[in-house]
């Protein structure tokens, strides 16, 4: 389920991306933001979904803001958003780094 | 003025004081470094067979980082400080106190500004040794970000009486060994 929302969002970043239609996101809600996944299948999308994770760091306010700025409810969510962010740049620039 | 100059003499000794270590003789091996060699200092001097190099570095033992120092000699500098850097000349430099030291002890004493881990801010650069690794072992190893080498680093902070534990990467600024790291993201 995690995959598919993710693969969702990836196919409509895309979409969004090829069409030069422009496009606005609504903002996640929290509950949104905990089912958010992405495996391997979102690697070609990167640049996409690292911008879309991005806008919605802005939409929560927590983007580029230290995180001993942010109260905890705010920390935490900032932390989801650059966790999400540092996986994807992880896990696409190295493939093997969890195989043993 | 008297006074003045009195206190800015008392600054000056605090600042000279140098940290000094006991030599051990805890010699390294692969098995028991977590991470590193890394942030290497080199001292080297003329000798007369060519050069003598110090390398001083760090390495994570056990939970933490720990000075070591290795030491050799060769013909020209560069040898010199390359057969320093090898883990098997290395020793491990464990702190003592002033009051346990006696006169048969091997001392190692340096002005240089001691490397310790602290808080560090978004573009930063520090050594690599001034963040301590993520606490989840799978998440030690180096990884690649845009053909640099980079680690996730975790820091403790008390906040409103809680404990609370930041993310973040560093990554090295250049291939050099000797080469810094910058914050490139905390969270």
């Amino acid at each position: 389920m995690k995959t598919v929302v993710g693969l969702l969002i990836s196919l409509g970043l895309l979409i969004s991306a090829h069409s030069q239609v422009l496009v606005t996101y609504p903002k996640l809600s929290y509950q949104q933001l905990l089912t958010l996944h992405y495996g391997p299948d979102s690697c070609p999308y990167i640049d996409q979904i690292v911008n879309y994770l991005e806008l919605q760091q802005m939409y929560w306010g927590v983007l580029n803001v230290p995180p001993e700025a942010l109260d905890n409810k705010y920390r935490l969510i900032n932390l989801r958003f650059r966790a999400l962010i540092w996986e994807l740049r992880v896990d696409c620039s190295n493939p093997d780094r969890y195989k043993k | 003025m008297k006074k003045i100059a009195t206190f800015g003499l008392c600054l000056l000794a605090l600042n000279a004081a140098a940290d000094c270590y006991l030599h051990s003789n805890i010699r390294m091996t692969r098995q028991n470094i977590v991470a590193g060699p890394t942030d290497f200092r080199r001292m080297a001097t003329p000798d007369a067979v060519g050069s003598h190099c110090v390398v001083s570095y760090r390495v994570y033992i056990g939970n933490s980082w720990h000075n070591a120092e290795g030491s050799a000699n060769a013909k020209t500098e560069s040898e010199a400080c390359m057969r320093a850097r090898d883990i098997g000349r290395g020793y491990v430099l464990a702190e003592v106190e002033p009051t346990q030291m006696s006169a048969d002890m091997q001392m190692v004493c340096s002005d240089a500004p001691e490397i310790q881990i602290h808080p560090v801010r978004v573009g930063d650069v520090i050594w690599e040794s001034e963040t301590d690794l993520h606490t989840m072992p799978a998440e030690r190893p180096y990884f690649v970000y845009k053909g640099t080498r980079c680690r996730y680093f975790t820091e403790q902070a008390s906040r409103d009486n809680n404990l609370i534990t930041y993310q973040g990467v560093i990554c090295k600024i250049d291939s050099t060994p000797d080469s810094k790291w910058s914050v490139v993201d905390k969270f």
